[in-house]
């Protein structure tokens, strides 16, 4: 599975980092500055597998896949022999896209899902730069709910992604318009109950009173 | 109020980020505090603003959320606007962790979307539900029929997330794998192809995580989707899955050559034509003994090495294909051979990752012929540079401690290669797989051991990353292995020993000491090689220090009382005047370097110590009082001599003394013992291997024959090992006998364990034993009312017999017993 998609500048700032496996916040810093650190370290032109000896994703253990246990001494020092992890990573202008993913996943196949998450942030925000991903942070994260949930991938496919992001965006213009309480609100509109849009607020307020809260 | 939106704040804080860190940071907090009282308001666009901010800010700072987050959250998640319930949907992956007790809250609001009948809406909490299943096995419980539910929903897009949300739902409820199984199976022939792929991702989930065994019976599905899906991604992922399964199911590889072949040839994706290669080989299906096994292998290693050689072309190729070889290496290493210049060039590469692939690779592909060129190799990147090779300059050693840390910082490019070489973490991983190439199966392709030495010592000097210790006890396993090499080590460790570099090296680590602590003690134990044992004492004892660890001093106090030993001996068949005073003058010498010793904080050390010292006060003292034996007036007074000839001619022409230590350190020689010795001893006649020794499979009928075994146990332990042999052939004996006893006690030790009460049972007397009976009766009685207790007719009937070896009159009995007294005093 994919254990992480970090989007950071050449500066090592990050714009955005979804962890899909639960890594305390502290880890998941000091893991975004290491694979900073060690991805700007590489020259042009070099392979795009992340490889260095001292990285290691602190994965749960329920998450590795079963060990085979190894009697030689001298073998068991081996990192390659249990963890499968894999950075893979492709560079774009000022920003460089980091996929964290285990042997699940095929490497050059990431590499293209990668390429297609780069296209499907281009279709949305028609041609797409690093200013566009510091200031519509919530789009960036809809765009990569369409191609993976849960660290499990949804879609490939470019045109289905940008139509589910373009649904999903006129959906939002929709709901946001008929703040107007004039407009019936999108939701309010077949199959839920009569009144359930009666104002805002309301709602959760009146749900989380029946359940006691 | 003024109220900050989220690219407002963004704006904010990079007009801040030019400003002083102090400014920075009481920006943060004012915005913090705003989005506190934001999320605390009633308006719910505020709030929903608000927890963007948050999920902004935490993703750049390490900061907490504020208190009450995940409450809000779950407030936003509620709200029945779409665009702000995305956003709520959004943040609840960070703000719900495992101890969030909100989750709770989240279920009725989440059924209620999921069930939602306008299409924009289960799609929303599908988004955030496997971060919130994996914490909540409550949750998971909870929403597991409507997730089988959404499996048969009428749109795709809801279908396929539906479907990646079982995964983790069975992770945290695992009991839902059972009845979900099936549903997850239909999905495997979905019309949608985006639904196939969702379910064929759980599936490779599911059986990387639990092992492919359950997973074979849906082979058909899987099968259908390689042979009929067009799109890549499914069908890298299928066959990923089939390398898992056909290893569990060997004929599968029959049915999978046909499709995988084609599409290796017909593919024009080279990711699908590249996992197609690498599941032929790690699914086994190049397993020797298949006749098409030959020609596919051929075809696998020669599209690999195309992508090896693809000169100024991909080098994630490259990097790929020097992973697959390490897979196809342990059954076919004559193929790869051919590639053996260009991987050998890729360990040069100034790309890391192609390097350490590259070093793997390599390090499986080592064999009696090529190991020499491969180790020098290795050697030559372990070196700090190639100019400082042979004596490392102190600039050079400088740099090589400092690391990368200085060199990063200088961006040249030019200087990639080198820092790469000095990046202790590649140092040490190069120095492990060295020390892993020589030690390889018991050192099988080793065939100079002289040659081995000399390697391990360099690297000792070279790598400088703290694997001192494994190179001390390779150093030591090999000398004690292996015989002829000892001279050999013991004059390149006495040179190591007289290196001033060798000290430079311990002060640091305690794990660089290992080679110094190698040295120490291989001289001492073989210093009957030693060349100078006076310098070698002098330099030993140099490294006598308060920093030095006491596991250290001690050795060094061992190997010199063994050294002296061994001196002593020698010096003994040429004794003078002038040996006699070169002795006394080095017991001085060592006297005075341990009596410094006395009052060491280690206990083995002072013991040691002490003990060395009154060795050599009695061996000064001897030497003190010793007269040359006065040959000359014999002959001058034969009459007077006459009756003390004997005694005399038996007088040796040196102290006596001098072989007072010998004996106490070098009686016993240390040998290995191979793994297979036991085997070389044949079994004596009369004792039958094969025999049951509790027969009935380790379960008595009675226990007469319990008995029995344990005589028969008795006369197994003494075997008999034969007489005669060499001296070594005794020391064998006697390690096999000492090792057989403690075996015995072992497997008496686990007998008393598991059958402990039934031993007990086995020797009471006729008192107890009616004792029992009436306690039997009663609890009969007793249990005769019972719904919980089984009745057996045999009892019964058994108990008629009265029959001492009844089954129910072993272990339980005991155990009944002390239920049966809590229960009494109950009542």
């Amino acid at each position: 599975m994919i254990h992480a998609v970090l989007i950071f500048n050449t500066h090592g700032k990050p714009r955005l980092s979804i962890f899909y496996t639960p890594i305390p916040p502290l880890v998941q810093q000091s893991l975004i500055a290491q694979i900073f650190s060690l991805i700007s370290d590489r020259p042009a032109g070099v392979c795009n597998f992340l490889d260095a000896p001292d990285l290691v994703f602190p994965l749960p253990t329920n998450l590795r896949p079963k060990a085979t246990s190894t009697n030689d001494r001298w073998k068991g020092k081996d990192r390659a022999e249990d963890d499968d992890t894999r950075v893979i990573y492709r560079h774009y202008a000022t920003l460089y896209f980091v996929f964290v993913v285990d042997g699940a996943e095929s490497e050059l196949g990431i590499l293209d899902l990668i390429q297609v998450f780069v296209e499907s942030l281009d279709r949305s925000f028609e041609s797409v730069c690093e200013l566009d991903l510091i200031f519509h942070f919530d789009e960036v994260h809809h765009v990569l709910s369409e191609i993976i949930q849960g660290g499990l991938v949804l879609e490939t496919n470019i045109n289905e992604i940008s139509l589910c992001v373009r649904s999903g965006a006129s959906n939002r213009k929709a709901s946001a318009a008929s703040a107007n309480p004039i407009i019936p609100t999108l939701l309010s509109a077949p199959g839920s109950r009569p009144g359930r849009g009666s104002g805002p607020g309301d709602g959760p307020r009146r749900w989380l009173a029946a359940m006691g809260v | 109020m003024f109220e900050r939106t989220l690219q407002d704040l963004i704006r904010g804080l990079r007009a801040h980020k030019a400003s002083s860190k102090a400014q920075e940071e009481a920006f943060l907090a004012e915005a913090m505090n705003e989005i506190r009282d934001e999320l605390k308001g009633k308006d719910m666009a505020l709030k929903a603003e608000g927890i963007l901010k948050v999920c902004y800010l935490m993703m750049l700072y390490p900061i907490p959320p504020p208190v009450g987050f995940a409450f809000h959250v779950v407030e936003v998640m509620s709200s029945p606007r779409f665009h702000l319930k995305q956003l709520g949907y959004l943040a609840a992956p960070m703000a719900f962790t495992g101890d969030t007790e909100e989750v709770v809250l989240t279920v009725n609001g989440i059924k209620k979307d999921l069930m939602s009948s306008h299409l924009a809406l289960p799609p929303l909490p599908l988004t955030a539900l496997p971060h919130l299943l994996a914490f909540s096995p409550s949750l998971s419980h909870t929403l597991h029929p409507d997730l089988l539910h959404l499996l048969t929903h009428s749109s795709p897009r809801v279908r396929k997330r539906a479907v990646l949300c079982l995964l983790p739902c069975w992770e945290a409820f695992p009991e839902g794998l059972r009845e979900g199984f099936p549903r997850l199976r239909e999905r495997l022939s979905d019309d949608d192809s985006g639904v196939v792929g969702a379910a064929v991702g759980v599936v490779m989930e599911l059986a990387r995580r639990q092992g492919g065994k359950n997973y074979l019976p849906l082979a058909p599905e899987l099968f259908g989707i390689l042979t009929g899906s067009s799109n890549n991604w499914i069908l890298i992922k299928v066959v990923k899955l089939f390398a898992i399964l056909t290893p569990l199911e060997p004929r599968l590889v029959r049915k999978l050559l046909p499709p995988i072949t084609s599409l290796i040839s017909s593919t024009s994706a080279i990711s699908l034509l590249y996992e197609c290669v690498r599941t032929c080989i790690v699914g086994g299906m190049l397993d020797p003994d298949r006749a098409e096994a030959e020609p596919l292998a051929r075809v696998c290693v020669e599209k690999l090495g195309g992508y090896l050689r693809d000169e100024g072309g991909d080098q994630n190729l490259r990097y790929i294909a020097l992973l697959a070889m390490v897979k196809i290496i342990p059954t076919h290493p004559h193929m790869i051979v051919e590639y053996q210049d260009e991987i050998l060039q890729s360990l040069d590469d100034p790309d890391i990752s192609i390097r350490m692939r590259a070093l793997e690779l390599v390090s499986s592909m080592v064999d009696r012929e090529n190991i020499r060129s491969i180790v020098d190799r290795l050697l030559a990147h372990l070196a700090p540079s190639g100019a400082t090779e042979g004596l490392p300059t102190a600039a050079a050693t400088l740099a090589a401690f400092a690391g990368p840390s200085f060199a990063s910082s200088s961006q040249d490019p030019s200087a990639t290669s080198a820092r790469i070489t000095l990046s202790p973490a590649y140092r040490l991983l190069l120095a492990q797989r060295l020390l892993g190439i020589i030690a390889h199966d018991t050192y099988a392709n080793v065939t100079d051991f002289e040659w081995a030495v000399s390697v391990l010592v360099d690297v000792a000097f070279v790598s400088r990353v703290g694997v001192g210790a494994d190179v001390r006890d390779l150093l030591f396993d090999i000398v004690g292995r292996v015989k002829s090499v000892r001279p050999f080590a013991v004059s390149a460790l006495e040179r190591c020993l007289n290196d001033d570099r060798l000290s430079e090296l311990s002060v640091g680590d305690e794990a660089e000491a290992g080679l110094l602590e190698a040295s120490i003690w291989i001289c001492g134990e073989y210093s009957s090689f030693l060349s100078s044992p006076l310098t070698v004492i002098s330099s030993i004892l140099l490294h006598v220090s308060h920093i030095a660890p006491s596991s250290l001093v001690s050795i060094i106090v061992q190997s010199v009382a063994k050294i002296f030993a061994s001196y002593c001996v020698a010096a003994s068949s040429s004794w003078s005047a002038s040996t006699s005073s070169e002795t006394r003058s080095l017991s001085l010498s060592i006297r005075s370097g341990v009596e410094s010793l006395h009052s060491h904080s280690g206990n083995e050390v002072q013991e040691r110590a002490i003990e060395l010292s009154h060795l050599l006060d009695f061996i000064d003292a001897d030497l003190a009082s010793y007269r040359p034996p006065a040959t000359s007036t014999k002959s001058e007074i034969p009459g007077v001599s006459g009756g003390f000839d004997t005694s005399s001619s038996d007088q040796p022409t040196y102290p006596k003394s001098l072989f007072l230590l010998s004996p106490l350190y070098s009686s016993h020689e240390l040998n290995a013992v191979a793994v297979e010795a036991q085997a070389f001893i044949s079994p004596p006649e009369g004792l039958n291997i094969d025999l049951d020794i509790v027969p009935g499979g380790g379960f008595p009928t009675d226990l007469e024959s319990y008995d029995m075994d344990e005589e028969s146990e008795e006369e197994r332990s003494t075997v008999d090992l034969g007489e005669g042999g060499s001296k070594g052939m005794e020391d064998l004996r006697k390690i096999i006998r000492q090792q057989e006893l403690e075996d015995q006690q072992r497997r008496k030790g686990q007998k008393l364990k598991g059958k402990g009460k039934k031993s007990d049972s086995a020797v009471l007397t006729a008192e107890e034993k009616a004792e029992k009976a009436k306690r039997k009766a009663a609890r009969k009685a007793k249990a005769k009312d019972d719904p919980y207790y089984l009745h057996d007719e045999r009892d019964d009937k058994d108990d008629k017999d009265d029959n001492d070896d009844d089954i129910d009159e072993i272990p339980i009995v005991h155990l009944d017993d002390t239920e049966m007294g809590t229960t009494g005093q109950l009542e």
